[in-house]
């Protein structure tokens, strides 16, 4: 069964441990700019939102990429990069409608969330489980799509649609 | 002393002195230049050499993309090499020298066939900067002058070997005393040649990927201000065409250029190219360049691309703050900050 990241806002605690294993797995260093997974927050409310990449189907960062070294791996459910082919233009992060896409400085390297090869290290240091890894069932899909509806709306509504 | 003799004689060893000094000299800038920069330090002799060394195979992205115009190029520099060195006539001359030097030269026939195609490649060069209305506006003066210079050894050579010039007055007497100096023009513009990449005007998005992709640091890009700054040190260049077969948009192009003012490395770097970059309508943080954003919405419709990733985030969560069950503004905070007043 393939399996994807859930991230639920209501249990985030904003303690952004996340964001520092994160960077330590991929990098061997705590340092959270480095990280794949971003906490966005609005303190005075206690409303914190882990952002990370969506792997989306129909990526934004696949379909810029000029050499199509941004694929889809569908046993895991996620989008890959393969660094092989990438050259670096940097047009993925400049796409990606989650800022979810950053560029290492000093490796040099667009970096992304990799969910950590079927075993992401954030879901096993979050206590809250606000960020959970789920089977990629109907139902778990179903309360994605209810948000991202919800979103939809909200958003037609700021831009004034 | 006659100019034929002066040519043959004393000038062929000023010229092929100032050849050999100057050829090492530039070995010598190239690794002083070379040893400055502090790109890329922990990989970057493996990667050089191996960068160099891959361009000298013919199975690079350049070759499947014009694999006509790459064959020509490879055989045109390939016959300029092997028939002046490789002839059977210049190998008499090393015999007869002082050096007494000889090897083992080229089958005649082979050698004439050679000495047509190089000139038939080097018209059909000419010819092609010419007819091409893009090409020529990327064409400099001595884009012309190179081929020109290059061909007429071969010309005279060809002539002097094959052709029966007595008839005519003055190329009859003089074509040994031409043939020669225009080989040691050729030897001394050899020593200012240069490397440069072009990037295209119109082509060019400036994501800046040939940065990094050079192994030498010869091409970096800065941002100063509102724009991204193309520069280029002409002596670390290794005309590997790394920033080539790179390049997503096909906006590099590796150009010859000759310049004897840059040969004494007076001028470090030089500026080719300067992209503005778009600056975050939410934040004002510059991130992409504006060519690279304009590219990208042909491809994709989102309406937070005017947006840095950092305020793209912070507009995404502040979408899903506003479905937030809970109140927008806490009362504790407020309630603790009255009793404290």
């Amino acid at each position: 069964m393939a399996k994807m990241l859930l991230v639920d806002y209501e249990k985030c605690t904003g303690c952004r441990l996340c964001e520092l294993v994160c960077s330590v797995k991929h990098t061997g260093a705590s340092n959270p700019s480095r990280a794949n997974v971003h906490v966005v927050k609005w303190e005075d409310e206690g409303f914190y939102l882990p952002m990370l990449c969506q792997h989306c189907v129909d990526a934004p960062c696949m379909s810029v990429c000029p050499t199509k070294a941004i694929s889809r791996d569908e046993e895991l459910n996620r989008v890959m990069v393969d660094y092989d082919l990438c050259i670096g233009c940097k047009a993925c992060v400049a796409a990606c409608p989650f800022g979810a896409m950053g560029f290492d400085e000093i490796e040099k390297k667009v970096i992304k969330c990799d969910m950590c090869d079927g075993d992401p290290l954030c879901v096993k240091f979050c206590d809250m489980k606000a960020i959970d890894y789920v089977d990629a069932t109907t139902s778990n899909f179903e309360r994605m799509r209810d948000a991202s509806r919800n979103f939809a709306e909200l958003m037609a509504k700021a831009h004034g649609g | 002393m006659d100019l034929g003799s002066f040519a043959e004689g004393p000038l062929l060893w000023i010229v092929s002195s100032l050849f050999v000094i100057g050829i090492l000299a530039r070995v010598a800038f190239f690794f002083s230049s070379i040893l400055k920069t502090n790109k890329n330090k922990h990989f970057r002799w493996r990667h050089i050499v191996a960068t160099f060394g891959r361009s000298f195979v013919p199975l690079h992205s350049v070759v499947t993309k014009k694999p006509m115009y790459a064959a020509l190029c490879y055989i045109f520099h390939i016959c300029l090499i092997v028939v002046p060195v490789w002839l059977s006539g210049h190998i008499l001359l090393w015999e007869e020298s002082r050096f007494g030097w000889n090897w083992a030269a080229l089958p005649d026939a082979l050698a004439d066939w050679m000495t047509l195609l190089v000139l038939f490649l080097a018209a059909y060069f000419l010819i092609r900067r010419i007819i091409g209305a893009d090409l020529r506006l990327n064409t400099s003066r001595s884009d012309y002058l190179l081929i020109i210079i290059t061909a007429l050894p071969f010309m005279t050579g060809y002539f002097l070997t094959h052709g029966n010039l007595e008839p005519i007055p003055f190329l009859g007497d003089n074509m040994r005393t031409i043939h020669v100096l225009s080989g040691e023009a050729m030897l001394i513009v050899a020593v200012f040649l240069f490397y440069r990449t072009q990037l295209s005007r119109e082509k060019c998005t400036g994501c800046a990927a040939c940065e990094l992709s050079c192994p030498t640091g010869t091409l970096e890009s800065t941002d100063k201000g509102k724009l991204r700054i193309f520069t280029y040190s002409y002596y670390q260049c290794i005309c590997c065409g790394a920033c080539v077969t790179t390049c997503p948009e096909e906006a590099a192009e590796l150009r010859h250029e000759i310049g004897p003012g840059r040969f004494f490395p007076i001028v470090p770097k030089q500026e080719i190219r300067s992209v503005e970059l778009k600056a975050c309508e939410r934040c004002g943080a510059l991130f992409t360049p504006v060519p690279q954003i304009e590219k990208i919405g042909q491809l994709i419709t989102d309406d937070f691309i005017r947006f840095c990733p950092r305020c793209k985030q912070h507009k995404y969560a502040e979408g899903f703050r506003h479905l937030a069950p809970w109140p927008k503004k806490l009362t504790i905070g407020r309630n603790m900050s009255g009793e404290s007043q």
